[in-house]
């Protein structure tokens, strides 16, 4: 069994998250994984890897966790259930080989909760003769291991300096995946913890103890960049980077867990159609084709790290339709409606017009379309999905306002346009990634947006 | 209490206030006080200063050595009662009986922890965090200690 600690100085960094997708993409891959969550003062663990049932458990109280383990242990409760009693199994793919188990740190949030952790930080306080938190996670490790027998087990630290936290990086783990952003504070905590790491003392049969570092929220266009390579050299040269970016996340999962290039790809597939699926249940199984062109882009983008929960209900309302025959009006006010933005259709007013088989010239013989940062250039384009809607592409009114393009999003948006138009429409975005790209920025923006008004 | 007021303390005045620290342990521990943990260690502090004023050979000297670990472990301070345990061993004098005494008094100790956690007694990790702790005493650290 190999235990790694995923732990950040600051809160906010991903860690969590990172922790989830890793022990996701582990189980797909044939491995058994123990996910522990030692975050006790803030636990959230159950909250990625965990179901609605288990989270209604979690507020009633009745969840059973690490902090049970702890108390049980550490209060030489002789009558408490198996480790195996209390690790949840994470759904899975029928086909997947591997296991997930979680063990949530308990009930939380719920007042049975905090006062379970009262409970321990006076016996922790109080009764020091029983042993202490060294003895109780020892414990609770080897209980897993002999218990559950995984390949992983991977622990939610907490964030900042904390004795639990300590001993969850400096004796639990053989590994300490160290996680910060670019900002100042988070990298000058994150290295003084690691050199701590590294020079703290192990227990006599553990090996050193490997630090690996990654950044987080790093934009994709900065990765390369003078801020990132000097970070880099502070952590010591091997931080990986990681974008909002769902197919990095996983080659840096691959890597780190020394995954072949096969199992990768399977495992990535995998994830991608989970994210799909979780999207649009009916579309991998009502329109392969259209769910694989979508899939392949969607691996590379960070679909479920970036879009808000209410961005990704609308991503579902918008594409849902596409599965099914219906009829309707042009889906080109469906292009306009995944555009979103005056930017994004300025950058694609080429792509835009060969779609509608137009020539630039002969819609506006006396303006280049091509030019970006053409003054009225919403109020043309607008002009353009009227006289779409309204089945006359030579009538068009420059007067119509951007107002105007809402309410024909609007329209669009509760769906009153054909299937084929939709499919199109989408057929026609998927092949260029950028589109694809501002799709998800689009509908995140429109999203939040309708969500403020 | 600094170490300069513990150490003007003659060995009669120890004597006094063992017993009452003892007493007054005692009597928190059966009522499951908090505050057991800290008489403990006070009647530790008495005891070991106690040893460190008589011989080992002399019967005062070894009960004071005896009870010094005693209660350093009572105290829930293992890495202090090992390294007193080591200190007074180490002591050609000692006798017998207060050698078995003190092994005893450790080995008590293991084997309640022993019995409390398992798994790790099997893999002989008590051992190994016992030394953990006192290297992890030493020095600088950035995590809090744990107890």
């Amino acid at each position: 069994m190999e235990t790694v600690a995923f732990y950040s100085y600051k809160g906010g960094v991903g860690r969590t998250l990172l922790l989830a997708n890793t022990a996701r993409f582990l189980a797909r891959t044939g491995r058994r994984v123990v996910a522990l969550d030692l975050d006790l003062e803030a636990p959230g663990l159950h909250y990625k890897l965990g179901s609605s049932q288990l989270l209604r458990r979690a507020t009633d109280g009745s969840l059973r966790g690490a902090i049970d383990e702890l108390l049980g242990l550490m209060e030489g409760d002789q009558q408490r259930p198996s480790v195996r009693d209390t690790a949840v199994e994470v759904s899975l793919p029928a086909d997947v080989t591997g296991s997930l188990l979680l063990i949530p740190a308990g009930a939380a949030p719920s007042h049975a909760y905090w006062a379970a952790m009262d409970r321990l930080n006076q016996l922790l306080r109080d009764h020091r003769r029983s042993g202490g938190l060294p003895e109780a996670v020892l414990e609770l490790q080897a209980r897993i291991a002999d218990e559950l027998a995984p390949d992983y087990l991977l622990i939610d630290s907490r964030t900042g300096i904390t004795e639990l936290g300590g001993l969850a990086t400096s004796i639990l783990a053989d590994r300490v995946v160290c996680i910060t952003t670019m900002s100042s504070e988070s990298v000058a905590g994150t290295r003084v913890v690691a050199d701590a790491l590294r020079n703290a003392p192990r227990l006599s049969s553990q090996a050193p103890i490997r630090v690996d570092f990654v950044v987080t929220r790093v934009a994709s266009d900065s990765i390369d960049s003078p801020g990132v390579s000097h970070l880099r050299a502070e952590l010591g040269g091997f931080a990986a980077v990681l974008p909002h970016d769902s197919a990095a996340t996983l080659r840096w999962i691959a890597e780190a867990f020394g995954l072949s290039t096969q199992a990768a790809e399977i495992a990535g597939v995998r994830t991608t159609n989970e994210s799909i699926r979780s999207i649009i249940p009916e579309a991998y199984e009502l329109n392969s084709e259209v769910a694989y062109e979508v899939i392949r882009f969607l691996e590379n983008k960070a679909l479920e790290l970036s879009l808000t929960a209410k961005g990704r209900a609308l991503l579902h309302d918008v594409l849902k339709p596409v599965l099914y025959e219906d009829e309707g009006n042009s889906a080109n006010a469906l292009f306009l409606f995944f555009a979103g933005t005056e930017a994004f259709l300025r950058k694609n007013i080429g792509t835009f017009l060969d779609f509608l088989n137009l020539k630039a010239a002969d819609v506006y013989p006396n303006r280049d379309l091509a030019t970006q940062d053409e003054p009225g250039f919403g109020e043309l384009l607008e002009g353009y999905a009227r006289a779409i809607i309204l089945g006359n592409h030579s009538a068009w009114d420059l007067s119509l306002g951007w107002e105007t393009l809402i309410e024909l999003r609007n329209d669009v948006y509760q769906a009153r346009y054909t299937l084929n138009q939709w499919r199109n429409a989408v057929s026609v975005l998927l092949t260029h990634s950028s589109r694809i790209e501002a799709l998800l920025s689009a509908v995140t923006a429109t999203g939040e947006e309708r969500d403020r008004t | 209490m600094t170490k300069t007021v513990l150490n003007s303390l003659a060995e009669e005045e120890l004597d006094t206030l063992v017993s009452i620290a003892i007493r007054r342990a005692e009597i928190l521990e059966d009522a499951q006080s908090p505050a057991a943990n800290d008489a403990w260690h006070e009647v530790m502090l008495y005891e070991s200063r106690l040893a460190a004023l008589t011989a080992p050979s002399d019967i005062p000297g070894g009960v004071a050595r005896v009870g010094a670990v005693w209660s350093a472990i009572a105290a829930g301070e293992r890495a202090e009662a090992e390294s007193l345990a080591a200190r007074y061993l180490a002591e050609e004098s000692l006798p017998l009986e207060r050698r078995q005494a003190i092994d005893c008094v450790l080995e008590e100790d293991r084997q309640r922890l022993a019995d409390r956690y398992p798994a790790l007694a099997k893999r002989g990790r008590l051992a190994e965090l016992s030394d953990w702790r006192q290297r992890s005493s030493k020095g600088p650290r950035v995590f809090p200690r744990a107890a």
